[in-house]
């Protein structure tokens, strides 16, 4: 021990062994590992209560091989369910815009990756939305990274830990398919409940609250800079939605600010909207292929994998 | 612990050698941030934003005050294990900076980046202990051989 403490190279790969070992952990635990999560609590039955909820699940499921969808490159209509993806360019950027139109808000349905609940459980848009027969998906709130946050999927709670950070708030869809916006801080588990969520989603913030724009030219995804990809979800009224999925992060796509994409919105009147996780994560797809140009690492475009999406379907 | 151990004295060439490795990590917290900005699409921490400043004020600025009050006519007072500890703290502490700005930067979370703050801190005010013991000890050897 005397001798070791007087060498000046012992100590030092020690402690950078140790250091090198507990920062390679860490990283892992936060990046790889995948840890499976609770296996949620039914909180809202999806197929039975209303009239609405009665017919989607065993009927859809009878009907939806009688049902003769017509599909066109931007569009998919059925007796159900009606889709239309528009592209603009807005802000040096291309905006893919998808108006949907469902008889019973059952069909906006979320799908977890694999099916599971959990931590660095991933998969890719595209193949969640492949998996349950859907024509159409944008990917969700990326719940997996984070330990906070509501998580209540298809009825499901999931996670009531609540985002207690400034920008904590959550979208509500509920039983009747009309969207809300919740703090998180000042909502219990038991208002959480009351609101009859089908789905909950933490991420955010808030583009547009009651009808009113709630961001500003300032507001931000933590320290992010003011133009990015962006996926987001809003709604016109019941039955009526829009979701809205932003280029950027290349030459020409500069990205939209979250006060131009709430003016997108609010443009296409929308009472309510809210940002999903953007960035490399912002995936758009429709029929077989994806409608936007995801850029997952540097400039290189390519689908990432995530903890979950939303989707329209039968199954 | 041996007082042997605790009183190995570097020399002032080494103290000289110190801030020079401080101030070239300074220099490398603050281009690896500036990096890190750009390749993460702007996105921004302040764990990484103010990385350097571990380095800078927590390294470059001591050893900097230690080497201009001494007499350089003597040797400058430092001490193995102090020394061994302060290099310690300063990478804890780096690290655990880095990465917390690394996760933050990815948009997820983990509970474990501040233990390395608050371990770093620990070792931090172990080695200030250390060099004061040191300081003490030989004194007192110096005493005794008077």
């Amino acid at each position: 021990m005397k001798n070791f403490l007087q060498k000046p190279f012992a100590w030092a790969m020690i402690a950078a062994t140790l250091l090198t070992l507990s920062s390679v952990t860490v990283l892992l635990d936060t990046f790889v590992i995948q840890r499976v999560g609770t296996s949620g609590e039914v909180i809202v039955s999806v197929s039975s209560s209303s009239s609405s909820e009665s017919s989607s699940e065993s009927e859809s499921s009878s009907s939806s091989s009688a049902i003769v969808p017509t599909f066109t490159e931007n569009s998919y209509t059925d007796e159900h369910m009606t889709l239309t993806i528009s592209t603009l360019r807005r802000h040096n950027t291309t905006v893919y815009v998808a108006d949907i139109q469902v008889d019973d808000p059952l069909y906006l349905k979320t799908a977890l990756a694999h099916d599971t609940y959990g931590r660095n459980i991933t998969q890719k848009t595209s193949s969640m939305a492949t998996n349950h027969g859907a024509f159409f998906a944008i990917n969700g709130d990326y719940y997996g990274a984070r330990s906070d946050g509501f998580v209540v999927r298809n009825g499901t709670l999931y996670r009531n830990t609540k985002n207690t950070s400034a920008s904590g708030q959550a979208l509500i869809m509920d039983s009747e398919g009309n969207f809300s916006i919740l703090n998180e801080s000042q909502t219990s588990r038991q208002d959480l409940i009351d609101t009859h969520p089908l789905h909950a989603w933490s991420f955010g913030p808030a583009l547009i609250k009651d009808g009113t724009i709630a961001v500003t030219s300032s507001s931000e995804v933590n320290q992010s800079s003011s133009s990015n990809p962006r996926t987001a979800i809003g709604q016109i009224a019941v039955g009526h939605y829009v979701c809205i999925v932003s280029d950027g992060r290349l030459t020409n796509e500069a990205g939209l600010s979250l006060l131009e994409l709430a003016q997108e919105f609010a443009a296409l009147g929308c009472t309510q909207a809210y940002n999903l996780d953007g960035g490399g994560s912002s995936t758009m797809w429709f029929n077989g292929r994806i409608i936007n140009q995801p850029v997952n690492s540097g400039s290189t475009i390519s689908e990432r994998s995530v903890s979950d999406c939303v989707y329209l379907g039968y199954s | 612990m041996s007082i042997s151990a605790i009183l190995k004295i570097p020399t002032n060439q080494k103290l000289r050698k110190s801030l020079l490795v401080y101030l070239g990590l300074t220099a490398f917290c603050i281009v690896f941030d500036r990096v890190y900005f750009l390749l993460g699409h702007g996105v921004e921490s302040i764990y990484m934003l103010w990385l350097f400043l571990y380095p800078l004020l927590g390294g470059l600025l001591p050893l900097g005050l230690l080497w201009i009050l001494v007499d350089h006519a003597t040797e400058v007072p430092s001490f193995r294990a102090a020394y061994n500890a302060f290099n310690t703290a300063m990478a804890t502490l780096l690290l655990g900076s880095a990465l917390s700005g690394v996760i933050e930067i990815a948009g997820t979370a983990s509970i474990y980046p501040p233990y390395f703050l608050l371990v770093g801190w620990i070792i931090y005010a172990v080695s200030i202990g250390l060099y004061l013991l040191g300081l003490l000890l030989r004194k007192r050897n110096v005493t005794k051989k008077s």
